[in-house]
């Protein structure tokens, strides 16, 4: 899959890449309602996205610690902001460390943080493009139900479709 | 008289138990006899005095308050010894401590009658008029002493006092001169002064200059029956300089006073004043004094993690149980309605279980009600010092937090109020022309986000200007002056050590404390401070702290370059190994412990971290030591299900306080991960549940 397909159509951005991500993502969704604002990023060579306010900003990705007995996907622990993070990494494949060092902290008690190789920005996608994922209809969601994936809907970005996931079934991993 | 209740019966339950620590010591005093009182018990008769004071001040009741300082004011003058304690005087006591006993309930509730506040003020006045005989001062006292006058004059009037006792007791003096790290100052502050009293009377502790910024240097004045050899020993393990402060002249002095037994003109106690005083307190004070005044009992946090303890310990038993009940299931013939019944029980047994560890962890969690209210009413006391008017708006009242954490984050909520009412708020006239009401509104309220409390303080005055804090960060040096920095990175600049906002230092903020503690201690709990602030218009400090904790004291071990907590109540022993005593194949390891055949696992196997290598060769490969018979492994002896098992580490580093954070909903369900801790550089140490893990996976024991 070639890189230059992945990127989402730029016309409907709201933010482009390099907004620093820690601040204001409130602002940037307010008065805008008819939108459904999403985050996109990259891992393992896969783009993903996320709803911008299911998240709590980015950060540099701190120093990892092993977690014993922790379920596929959680790849460690990572004390962010006073906050122990539990670090998931959605990629399949594996890349190089060195990319990994985004991470998307996630909203809610989970205390749950992805790891991303780039952050594109932040997506306003119209309610009736994000569209519901038909399990199993598609090697890649036949491949992702191995460990519970993450994702119920999508969105279509040129020919590309970016998952968008769904927070509630990340806490379940 | 208190109107809220939730306040009156806190108010009660304190002042009970200060209450019956004073009448349990004014017993021990009258017990005592002796002509020279034990100055131990004086002094933590007056501190309960004193507390109650300030908690009946705090609570408006002037009457209590003003009788408590009365009776202060005579502990005090007996722990100066300017009032002696003849059997009458300690009578007179007994009977003053009761009298206030009954008192307080009646005050509180607004039922005692003035006449009742009256009598008790009479007794007191009694007893105050026996010290104005007051014992003449040993003039050649502290005096006598080979410290400099700048030390002498830092002596308070008792400690000269004790030392006018120690001398007549015919004791030596000593200075110590040390210097602790400052990092380390508190423990080896306090193993010192542990040490002294133990061996004598530590009479103070006066700074002490030092070169080393690094270090903090203080001499300790200690007066013993002890040869200088003897403190010398005491003193070095601390690096300590002993030097003896006597001059010949008061040795002379000293044997001079107790060949005369004391009889020294001027030296001599007062004769014990036994003029007949009335007992003026009617005898239903003493029965009003035998109705307790709150129905609550108060248990030590202590006492709820032993509990808190056991019945993790015994959720863990239940688990072993149920596993091997299904087990017996399997391999029995019993019908499909007990098979359904026992599951059944096990399960109801689990849920339980979860419950009570729960509820123990309520028994912990306080409103944030009291706190609140002091601080609203700190506001306003600040407001009217500083000749500004506000009014305090306070609500989420009810929020449940660990009472631990209610107390460390209570100095930061009044610091950051401070700042408010100090900086934030402006002065009347400059809010008229900013056509803002004269009087200023300062929000304090709590919510709950998640598993975590956020306790907002929030003012509706200047605000904070971007573009000042900007220049006074590059001026300070924090920040290089082309540096970018979002809205919120410009006003966390105010939390940086050494940054201060305002021009003029005030009397009530200007403490030499900045909000960069405030931040440090809200971090240290697993939080954060947030802040937000529009110019001109208000200022919003939020801190996010986590409703429970557990503050443990843990070891901490090393295995695989990567570090882990293991409480020390689930270690009974700390033991090295050497490769010879380990007994049995690799995989059915075992050792000798006292007589007793155990089980040694590597806890690298248990966390998963690598197969069972020869336990010797991975250490050694470690030293670079290619001698097995001078290796030692590092081992802990711990017990699970009843048995004990060894647990082998790579390396033991220490034994600490730690702060257990959680790990989120999902990290709950990880078995044998209690939680985990910040640790210096960056690292986080997973905070180990071993007996936990030894199940988890199986290991034979």
């Amino acid at each position: 899959m070639a890189k230059q397909d992945t990127q989402p159509n730029t016309s409907s951005r709201l933010g482009v890449s390099g907004l620093p991500m820690e601040l204001g993502m409130d602002d940037l969704i307010d008065g805008k309602s008819d939108l459904v604002s999403v985050l996109s990023f990259e891992v393992g060579g896969e783009w993903y996205s996320i709803g911008v306010e299911n998240t709590e900003g980015v950060v540099d990705c701190p120093k990892l610690t092993p977690l014993p007995g922790a379920p596929v996907g959680v790849v460690g622990l990572a004390s962010v902001r006073g906050r122990m993070t539990v670090v998931m990494d959605l990629g399949l494949s594996a890349t190089p460390e060195a990319l990994k060092q985004r991470l998307i902290l996630v909203r809610g008690d989970a205390q749950l943080g992805l790891l991303a190789d780039r952050i594109d920005g932040v997506v306003g996608l119209e309610p009736k493009k994000v569209r519901p994922v038909a399990h199993g209809k598609d090697k890649l969601t036949r491949e992702r139900a191995k460990f519970g994936w993450p994702a119920r809907s999508y969105f279509k970005s040129g020919t590309r479709r970016v998952p968008i996931i769904d927070v509630e079934r990340l806490g379940e991993a | 008289m208190i109107e809220d209740n939730t306040l009156l019966s806190e108010y009660l339950s304190e002042s009970e138990e200060l209450l019956d620590a004073l009448l349990a010591d004014l017993d021990s005093l009258a017990a005592g006899h002796g002509e020279t009182p034990d100055t131990n018990l004086i002094n933590r008769a007056f501190r309960s005095v004193h507390s109650l004071k300030g908690l009946s001040g705090m609570m408006g009741l002037a009457e209590v308050q003003s009788l408590a300082h009365d009776f202060e004011d005579i502990l005090d003058d007996l722990r100066l010894g300017q009032l002696s304690l003849g059997e009458h005087t300690n009578a007179l006591l007994q009977e003053a401590g009761a009298g206030l006993a009954a008192l307080v309930g009646g005050a509180a509730r607004g039922t005692a009658a003035d006449e009742d506040f009256d009598r008790l003020r009479q007794l007191l006045a009694a007893i105050a008029l026996k010290s104005r005989e007051r014992v003449k001062k040993d003039e050649s006292g502290p005096g006598s002493l080979n410290l400099s006058d700048r030390e002498r004059a830092l002596l308070t009037e008792y400690e000269e006092h004790r030392i006018n006792e120690n001398a007549r007791a015919g004791r030596s003096f000593y200075s110590i001169a040390t210097a602790f790290d400052i990092d380390k100052l508190d423990t080896g502050y306090r193993a010192l002064s542990a040490r002294l009293e133990e061996a004598g009377e530590l009479i103070t502790t006066l700074p002490d200059k030092t070169a080393d910024a690094s270090m903090a240097a203080f001499k300790f004045v200690f007066a013993a029956a002890l040869k200088e050899a003897d403190v010398k020993r005491i003193a070095q393990p601390f690096g300590g300089r002993v030097s003896k402060l006597e001059r010949s002249t008061w040795r002379k002095a000293g044997a001079a006073l107790r060949a005369a037994g004391r009889r020294v003109p001027g030296l001599a106690p007062p004769k014990a004043a036994t003029e007949d005083l009335p007992a003026v307190l009617p005898p239903s004070f003493a029965r009003e004094a035998l109705q307790p005044l709150s129905p609550s009992v108060r248990v030590e946090m202590s006492q709820i993690d032993v509990l808190s303890g056991l019945a993790h310990e015994l959720s863990i038993e239940m688990e072993q149980m149920s596993s091997l009940a299904e087990k017996f299931l399997d391999a029995s013939n019993l019908g499909a309605a007990e098979r359904s019944d026992l599951r059944f029980s096990a399960r109801r047994m689990k849920r339980e279980f979860i419950e009570l560890e729960e509820r123990l962890v309520e028994l912990r969690m306080i409103a944030l009600a009291q706190t609140f209210t002091r601080a609203a009413r700190l506001a306003g006391r600040l407001a009217r010092e500083l000749g500004k008017s506000v009014s305090v708006e306070v609500s989420g009242r009810d929020t449940q937090l660990d009472k631990m954490i209610v107390d460390r984050v209570a100095d930061s909520i009044y610091h950051i109020l401070r700042n408010a009412v100090d900086h934030g708020l402006e002065p009347a006239e400059e809010r008229k022309l900013a056509g803002k009401p004269a009087r200023g509104k300062i929000k304090i309220e709590a919510r709950l986000e998640g598993t975590r409390a956020v306790i907002a303080i929030a003012d509706d005055g200047r605000g904070l200007d971007h573009a000042e804090l900007r220049r006074q960060a590059i001026e300070a040096g924090l920040i290089a002056a082309d540096e970018t920095l979002t809205e919120e990175e410009t006003f966390r600049l105010i939390l940086r050590p050494g940054f201060s906002t305002a021009d003029q230092v005030s009397a009530v903020s200007g403490r030499g404390v900045g909000l960069d503690a405030v931040e440090r201690a809200v971090y240290e709990l697993g939080g954060e401070v947030r802040i937000s602030s529009e110019p001109g218009k208000w200022t919003r400090f939020e801190l996010a702290v986590p409703t429970t904790l557990v503050l443990i004291s843990a070891f901490i071990v090393r295995v695989s370059n990567w570090r882990y907590a293991i409480n020390v109540a689930q270690i009974i022993e700390l033991i090295f190994v050497s490769p010879a005593e380990i007994l049995g194949p690799d995989g059915r390891r075992s050792i000798e412990w006292r007589g007793n055949k155990l089980p040694l696992v590597e806890l690298k196997y248990v966390l998963g971290l690598g197969g069972a290598r020869p336990l010797h060769q991975a250490i050694a490969g470690q030293n670079g030591d290619g001698h097995p018979a001078s290796i030692k492994i590092p081992v802990l002896i711990t017990s699970a299900a009843d048995k004990h098992v060894a647990v082998a580490v790579e390396q033991f580093e220490e034994q600490r306080e730690i702060v257990v954070k959680s790990l989120g909903s999902l990290g709950r369900k990880l078995k044998g991960v209690v939680g985990a801790v910040d640790l210096e550089g960056g690292d986080v140490a997973l905070v180990l549940d071993i007996p936990s893990l030894l199940v988890l996976r199986s290991i034979r024991l």
